[in-house]
């Protein structure tokens, strides 16, 4: 049966690394180490393409840079889900035998290796914009997402203090992380000044632009054992896509990240009341409440009074369940490409307790989410402790 | 013009190979042009350098009489008095590709 057996991520935010190769090289050594593990026992690397590294084939070139030459190594597109669409991926080549160890990448460096703004344009020409139908009329990404924010807002009365809720716990949350990219708490009345990005949406809205990223090591349980890992269990995995473009949305309050949770959930035999921490993909404060809506943790419309009530806190004494304990893309960082695996090493990290002062009292069962596109694509994993 | 199936008398967008109702070849329809603001977002920070001069404008989903929700640009309003549910009208502009023009929404005086 596979297992997370490493895990690994820097200080996201600005990296003073030369390029992209060298944080690949820099996460995959450490999270090897977690492992026990070798680069030599690597007999299957999957990453994300990185926005700032133009590789063909990002996961062979990184082998090259590694001077390993595994069977597999191969490159995975899924937005903010691929994280969890790795994992799965891994899972089935060591249960299926056809790997041993798998090396799981996924960073970015937007800032270092491009400038932010050259990034911010690069993601509305080839990021979820449709290039016929959308793209001629100028929408950013942010303004996409305040599409949806202003459509929740309209049916559901959805209030400005609701997503400032969600930024202000991230913040607070990331305070707690020595690896997160924005640290410094911040009030409602800081988030009302904040600048206007694309109404209703503000800068606090939004997650930054930060390099990083982290790297997972899969591998047999037998393997974990040899090696003393501290392995965490995969114990089920869901996806679901309902659109690729937001023009072709059924709907734009409501999206798929629940037929993923329900699969997952079904794999594992497990419910949602079993769950103890819940990474939620937060790429826009909007996100966020939609995402926690769609999974099923409270009923249409009604996560932003929850999130403003505190049910959604680490420590809340009424909690329905704690949510993105490291900070979330809002405040841990926004990795460009690699978004989300920061959410897949905290679940890795709580589940061993390893969480340093946001560690939960008790997280048996971790879910993560990751979210492709807007609201596009969204993969779940469910993990627990070996 | 909007994609129109005869089978299931139903628009439908965008364009697909295939009605995404029934699944018949698709053809096309004259629409009326006239619908309502589903949602919509005053951009502030434009992204293309070619729209920096231009925000802030308006970006927006109409959802027009025929039943489909387009992507667009609303023109010639005040932005204090946009609302969701406001009734706006198609006429068609140059796009950042000046060979390309595309139906944007104005407030309907009717």
């Amino acid at each position: 049966m596979a297992v997370i057996a490493g895990v690994a991520e820097l200080p996201q935010g600005r990296s003073d690394l030369p390029h992209t190769m060298a944080l690949h090289e820099q996460l995959a050594t450490l999270a090897l180490q977690d492992a026990g593990l070798e680069l030599q026992d690597v007999d299957a690397i999957l990453t994300v393409s990185p926005r700032s590294d133009p590789y063909l084939i990002h996961a062979t070139g990184l082998a090259e840079y590694l001077g390993i030459t595994p069977p597999i190594a191969w490159t995975l597109e899924a937005g903010g889900a691929a994280p969890a669409a790795m994992v799965d991926v891994a899972r089935g080549l060591v249960d299926g035998g056809r790997a041993s160890s798998v090396l799981i990448l996924a960073a970015d460096m937007p800032l270092g290796s491009v400038s932010r703004d050259a990034y911010v344009g690069n993601l509305a020409e080839v990021g979820p914009i449709h290039p016929d139908i959308e793209r001629p009329y100028g929408p950013s990404v942010p303004s996409m997402f305040a599409l949806v924010a202003r459509a929740h807002m309209e049916q559901y009365g959805t209030q400005a203090e609701h997503l400032a809720a969600v930024a202000i716990q991230n913040r607070r949350c990331a305070g707690l992380h020595p690896n997160a990219h924005y640290r410094d708490a911040f009030d409602i009345a800081a988030y009302h000044a904040s600048k206007l990005i694309a109404e209703p949406l503000r800068l606090l809205d939004c997650a930054p632009v930060s390099d990083g990223g982290g790297a997972i090591v899969v591998t047999s349980a037998d393997i974990a054992r040899r090696c003393n890992a501290n392995a965490v269990k995969v114990l089920g995995a869901g996806f679901a896509s309902g659109h690729m473009h937001l023009s072709a949305a059924e709907s734009l309050t409501g999206f798929k990240a629940g037929d993923a949770l329900d699969q997952a959930l079904r794999l594992a035999r497990l419910s949602r009341e079993n769950i103890d921490l819940a990474l939620v993909y937060d790429c826009f404060t909007i996100a966020m409440l939609i995402n926690l809506e769609d999974l099923g943790f409270v009923p249409k419309g009604q996560a932003g009074p929850a999130f403003l009530d505190g049910r959604f806190e680490p420590a809340g004494v009424d909690a329905i369940v704690p949510v993105n304990t490291h900070g979330g893309l809002l405040s841990h960082g926004h990795p460009a490409r690699a978004g989300g695996m920061g959410h897949l090493v905290e679940a890795v990290l709580q589940l061993r307790g390893a969480a340093g002062d946001r560690q939960l009292d008790k997280v048996d069962i971790a879910m993560v989410h990751g979210m492709g596109g807007v609201f596009a694509t969204h993969g779940v994993l469910l993990l627990g402790g070996a | 013009m909007l994609p129109w199936c005869e089978t299931c008398n139903n628009h439908h967008w965008p364009a697909r190979a295939r009605c995404p109702t029934c699944d018949e070849a698709a053809g096309w329809r004259q629409a009326h042009g006239k619908g309502r603001i589903v949602s919509y977002s005053v951009v502030v920070r434009a992204v293309n350098p070619e729209l920096k001069d231009d925000a802030p404008y308006v970006i927006a989903f109409v959802e027009l009489d025929e039943g489909v929700r387009l992507f667009t640009n609303i023109v010639d309003a005040r932005v204090e008095a946009l609302h969701c549910g406001m009734r706006v009208q198609c006429r068609f502009e140059p796009s950042l590709d000046p060979q390309l023009w595309v139906p944007v929404f104005a407030p309907d005086p009717s």
